[in-house]
């Protein structure tokens, strides 16, 4: 079985290096341009070292000036490797920008399309780490680790080709050298890959141990054992530099095997070639070359070795950033929804059930409920209860895995989302507003409203008093989601804004705890006024609310247990009244 | 902070110098490879015996093996150093962090904050490997290959120190410059992207209704292009530095050919050493190549080191001026705390007016008002995390800053919002409010808290792969910590918030139960046991509202009573 799981996590890398690869050669030029320049480079490093040997040769062995044609090909050949040099890493990092750019959209792409449910699985701070800082991982990946694999592909054939034709015992060595160094690389890969992911775990548990004491300080300070800690971390940093230190011994052993297959290679060459030297079997001037050489071969097997870790790196990047464009949202086939009007939509909802991904039980199971149009129907229950994963059905985010949503007789699966939430309006429990003033956020729900309407909308929500009395007024600039705004303020504005967008669907969620006794009062007229007219669920948490709801249905485990007004349901003392009576409100 | 890396290397003076030797040794055996190499096969042309080359056929393959085999030791040895230096650096960083906290708390983000610092952390931990061990190692190759140069010829050492300036200043420099440049273009743009994200991923819930997709997406495109414009034109100066070291390299191993070449037609160099100092001079420039990302790193430590300062400084102010018979009254006792016309500002706002209370041993006390009245800024104040502005805060009559905050900390009990629980095993996590308790005890808290079910898993650790808790179980948690800790005071900070009606009514009762003669300090939402409490403040806009017993508030304080009915009239859930 161990053995299984890690051929699967090997295919899994695999896989990933395979899609960051595609993502190279679909890049014009990416690859083909990289190569040439590898080929470039290598032609450069023949001719100056050829020439080197020569010049040296020359003044070896006639003892007489070179000739200045030389001289100038040596210098031009150093002069045109630089200039190659510049060129080859300048073009990766600009491809390397291009395929960050595009990953980086499609992400963005994405969150777009699976929208606000991501959010379930990573909080958006996280989610923007992973879109901005993740991306950049893959700079060295793409600019580095890439351009050093194709030029491992190229300067050493076309060294050992060239080599071969001049003197093939030197190449030869270089021949059985390149792939024993290529085995050795492949060894780090996979049996030391063991001993290098135990590197990592103990150096990263190594910090996270002090992330969390600092993370944790205020409570440790609160019972006194920040002292303690202290002690803790520095006998517990020993203990692993120990353990960490067992581990890198070994892990540095890899490369010291590359170091040194590499440089006894180049020994083997000067020795091999210094004894047919004195045998009068060859000339001074191909051994030398094949020494100036030598270092050459073993160039890009060494920077391969040090931009393996940015291959790493970029893969596990890769991995989270993959994890997101593979979220696969429901297939959306457009269809027209009916265009409807105002407080005459209605909305059944059959059989519905929906587990979230890696969820154990289902957070709604198999429920059915219809949502009679221009009525306010409430939604009650406990936390946990399937209330919010209901409202994200309705609006979209979500697609069921069994049942349908019909909306005015149209299954909602398979209508246009984009035009059902443009007859929806939401106002949630921490509504959203965005960087901007007061006004560009009221006129993103209705971009064609006018000032009268603005007004009529923020007078019925009760968000004129507060906005006249900010020095801007209107064009108060909001900032951070409207952190200078207070809780009740937000939720006025929040209303204004559905009251402007004037759907006919209405969506809320009421705040869970209660505001300023100002606020509350206000708000709750607000509330009225924005589903007077509509259809309209609200997760209620309000006691107002749901005696004025046209029907309440009461969520448990992810079914509706109950249906019915307030007094219908006080009356059957079920779930419903036993609620109420935990809460002491059950007398009214 | 450098200065004191410096004096931790010093510490460790032999593995430092033993590091450097190493270092060094590695870079001596690549110039002895190809050095004696060239040699090698000059001599070899000239067709000797066989024998008399075998000294240098023997130290063609020491430096081979050597090359390797030194530099796995130095890389042992260097990461050791790191690692030693680092426990020194974390500790001392840990008990410098005192007054942190306060700071923390008062973050705009907190979170930004730590990770920040984790950087700066790491960053001055790798000073050792990446700037010290580079610069020394280059100032010991380049002297001592110009000295074995000045023995040949004077004009080839300096043309070839000349050279090595250039490579090992000049290049940094203008690689320091560089990266000044485009890291600010590139962090602006980043900036930017990263703004309109903020602006954009938290509010996708609204941004769904309101926007069409097509708006939002060209808005993204807009910021994508910008970046991906500023990246491709940084792209045109990467790469600079590694061609300008490149052609550096390979111009000194020129310059010294083109030197040497005279000297030996002038019989004042042997012909067969052309190869061996040509081929030694190209290699010896190993040493310079690191200097660019060194000076790099240098500018980005001292920033670290500097940051991570300002973490630490002023917070003397805090731990000075404790009587020690004051703080001996404390212990073990349950002191009378008083809150004598307390003020408190932050960002020249005003969160606490003129407040004054006593909490009497053994008293039930409650606070309640809006969100943003200053509640929890009164746990703070008690917990001496920050200190009034104005006023004073007592306990057993003595001024607080009197008293030092380990021992006033040990006479409170205290559940806080944000009580933090460590990604170890429930017993570590337990262990931290009393470290010598008994298995049985731990347990015995977890029963009291509605834990029960952790009873058995006292060895799993919480976290990514262990127990996950709901926002509801780790209040819990926080209280069953909140239990073993031995004070006598109860400091409980909306304790139920997360909780449905159930387990908060469960809890309650529990706590009632359990305690007895101990003074207890409640902020609630909820209202609930109102009618139980000694005496209840009401806190508005950060000054106090109403003071009295619950039927007394009910009926003559128009805010208490507004908001106890609101609040009857919330469901939960």
């Amino acid at each position: 079985m161990p053995s299984l799981a890690k051929n699967k996590s090997f295919d899994k890398t695999m896989h990933t290096h395979r899609r960051l690869f595609g993502y190279a050669l679909d890049v014009r030029g990416f690859i083909a341009i990289s190569a040439l320049y590898s080929f470039l480079l290598t032609i450069v490093v023949i001719i100056q070292m050829f020439s080197l040997s020569i010049l040296i040769a020359h003044v070896f062995e006639s003892f007489n000036y070179p000739e200045t044609s030389l001289v100038l090909i040596l210098a031009a050949s150093i002069v045109a490797r630089s200039l190659l040099v510049w060129l080859r890493e300048r073009h990766a990092q600009k491809k390397a920008a291009m395929i960050k750019s595009e990953i980086r959209s499609k992400v963005f792409d994405k969150m777009l399309d699976i929208g606000p449910v991501i959010t379930r699985s990573f909080s958006s701070g996280k989610l923007i780490a992973i879109i901005i800082e993740g991306s950049e991982k893959l700079d060295d990946y793409f600019s580095r680790y890439i351009p050093s694999i194709i030029h491992i592909a190229i300067l050493p054939p076309v060294i050992i080709v060239f080599s071969f034709s001049l003197d093939w015992p030197s190449g030869l060595i270089l021949f059985l050298t390149g792939p024993l160094i290529l085995f050795f690389m492949w060894l780090i890969g996979t049996h030391a890959k063991k001993i290098s992911q135990d590197q990592w775990s103990a150096l990263s548990s190594l910090s996270s141990r002090f992330l969390d004491a600092i993370q944790g300080l205020k409570t440790l300070k609160l019972f006194g054992a920040n002292e303690f800690e202290s002690r803790h971390i520095e006998t517990s940093s020993d203990r692993f530099r120990i353990i960490t230190m067992g581990v890198l011994k070994v892990a540095f052993l890899s490369g010291m095997v590359l170091e040194l297959a590499a440089s006894i290679s180049i020994a083997i060459v000067a020795v091999q070639v210094g004894i047919r030297l004195i045998e009068g079997m060859m000339a001074f001037q191909p051994g030398l070359f094949m020494l100036l050489l030598a270092p050459e071969f073993y160039l890009p097997f060494r920077a391969l070795g040090q931009h393996h870790h940015a291959g790493m790196e970029g893969r596990a990047a890769a991995d989270s950033l993959f994890g997101i464009i593979d979220n696969t949202p429901g297939a959306v086939v457009p269809k027209i929804l009916p265009d409807a009007n105002h407080s005459n939509i209605s909305i059944v909802c059959n059989k519905l059930s929906y587990t979230y991904p890696g969820g154990s039980s289902p957070a709604i199971d198999d429920l059915s409920c219809i949502i009679p149009p221009g009525k306010l129907t409430a939604i009650v229950g406990p936390s946990g209860s399937g209330k919010s994963t209901f409202i994200n059905l309705l609006l979209g985010y979500i697609l069921a895995d069994h049942g349908k949503i019909i909306v005015n007789g149209h299954d909602l699966c398979r209508s246009d989302l984009e035009k059902w939430r443009s007859s929806i309006a939401f106002v949630s429990q921490h509504p959203h507003f965005f960087n901007g003033s007061i006004l560009d956020n009221l006129l993103m729900a209705n971009q064609e409203a006018d000032m009268k309407q603005l007004m009529e909308a923020t007078s019925k929500s009760g968000a004129d008093q507060f906005i006249s009395a900010l020095p801007d007024a209107y064009h108060t600039l909001l900032s951070e989601n409207a952190s200078r705004l207070s809780g009740g303020e937000k939720q006025r504005l929040a209303i204004s804004r559905s009251l402007i967008k004037n759907a006919p669907v209405i969506f809320l969620d009421e705040p869970t705890s209660s505001l300023d006794p100002e606020s509350e009062q206000l708000i709750m007229r607000a509330w009225l006024e924005a589903v007077s007219g509509r259809t309209a669920v609200v997760i209620a948490h309000r006691l107002q609310t749901v005696r004025r709801a046209d029907q309440i249905l009461v969520f448990n485990k992810g079914r509706i247990e109950e249906t019915g007004n307030h007094e219908q349901l006080i009356a059957s003392k079920g779930i419903y009244y036993n609620f109420l009576s935990t809460l002491g409100l059950n007398n009214q | 902070m450098v200065r004191n890396l410096i004096g931790y290397l010093k510490e460790h003076k032999g593995l430092s110098l033993l590091a450097l030797l190493l270092a060094t040794g590695t870079i001596v055996a690549g110039i002895g490879l190809m050095s004696t190499s060239g040699y090698l096969i000059s001599r070899s042309a000239q067709r000797p015996m066989i024998v008399d080359l075998f000294m240098v056929t023997a130290a063609v393959r020491f430096f081979g093996i050597s090359r390797a085999v030194v530099r796995y030791f130095e890389r042992v040895v260097a990461h050791d150093l790191t690692f030693r230096v680092l426990l020194k650096i974390r500790t001392a960083f840990y008990r410098q962090l005192d007054a942190f906290p306060q700071k923390w708390m008062q973050a705009r983000r907190p979170g930004e904050l730590l990770t920040g610092m984790i950087t700066d952390i790491e960053n001055i931990q790798n000073a050792y490997l990446r700037i010290i061990s580079p610069v020394v190692v280059a100032l010991i190759i380049c002297t001592l290959s110009c000295l074995l140069l000045l023995y040949i010829d004077p004009l080839l050492s300096f043309s070839i120190m000349l050279i090595y300036l250039i490579n090992g200043l000049l290049v940094p420099m203008l690689a320091v410059h560089l990266s000044r440049g485009t890291g600010r273009t590139n962090l602006e743009s980043t900036g930017k992207l990263k703004v309109f994200l903020t602006d954009i991923v938290p509010g996708l819930h609204d941004l769904f209704w309101l926007k069409k997709k097509e708006l939002i997406s060209n808005e993204f495109r807009q910021h994508e292009e910008k970046l991906f414009r500023v990246q491709s034109y940084n792209a045109n100066t990467s790469g600079l530095v590694e061609g300008i070291q490149s052609l550096l390299t390979n111009m000194g191993m020129f310059t010294a050919l083109l030197l040497a070449i005279p000297l030996v037609l002038n019989n004042q160099l042997q012909g067969v050493m052309l190869a061996a100092v040509t081929l030694g001079v190209l290699s010896s420039f190993e040493a310079v190549q690191g200097l660019a990302t060194a000076f790099i790193q240098y500018e980005k430590t001292t920033e670290a080191a500097s940051r991570l300062a300002s973490y630490t400084a002023d917070n003397q102010s805090m731990t000075a001026r404790t009587s020690k018979s004051a703080t001996e009254r404390l212990l073990n006792k349950q002191p009378e705390i008083s809150f004598n016309q307390v003020s408190f500002a932050y960002d020249h706002l005003h969160v606490l007016e003129q407040i004054s209370f006593n909490l009497k041993p053994g008293s039930k006390t409650a606070i309640v008002g809006p969100s943003g009245s200053g509640k929890s800024t009164i746990i703070n104040l008690l917990t001496r995390f920050w200190e009034p502005m104005a006023g004073k805060i007592t306990a057993h009559g003595v001024d607080y800053s009197c008293i030092d905050q380990k021992s006033l900390r040990s006479a409170l009990s205290v559940v806080t919002q944000d009580t933090y629980i460590f990604n170890r095993s429930i017993r570590e996590n337990l262990l931290i409010a009393d470290p010598n308790a008994t298995d049985e005890k731990l347990v015995k808290a977890l029963h009291m808290a509605g834990l029960g079910f952790l009873s058995g898993e006292l060895d799993t650790t919480r976290g990514a792969s262990g127990i996950k808790l709901s926002g509801g179980e780790r209040q819990l948690f926080a209280l069953s910590r909140a239990l073993l800790a031995p004070g006598r005071i109860w400091i409980f900070d909306e304790l139920s918030a997360n909780m449905d009606p159930l387990t908060e009514r469960r809890v309650l009762d529990s706590l009632w139960h359990t305690l007895e003669e101990r003074t207890l300090l409640m902020i609630t939402h909820r209202f609930l046991d109102m009618e139980k409490m000694d005496q209840i403040l009401v806190l508005q806009q950060g000054k106090l509202a109403g003071i009295g017993k619950h039927h007394e508030l009910l009926f003559n304080n128009d805010v208490y009573a507004t908001m106890y009915r609101q609040n009857m009239q919330i469901l939960r859930g």
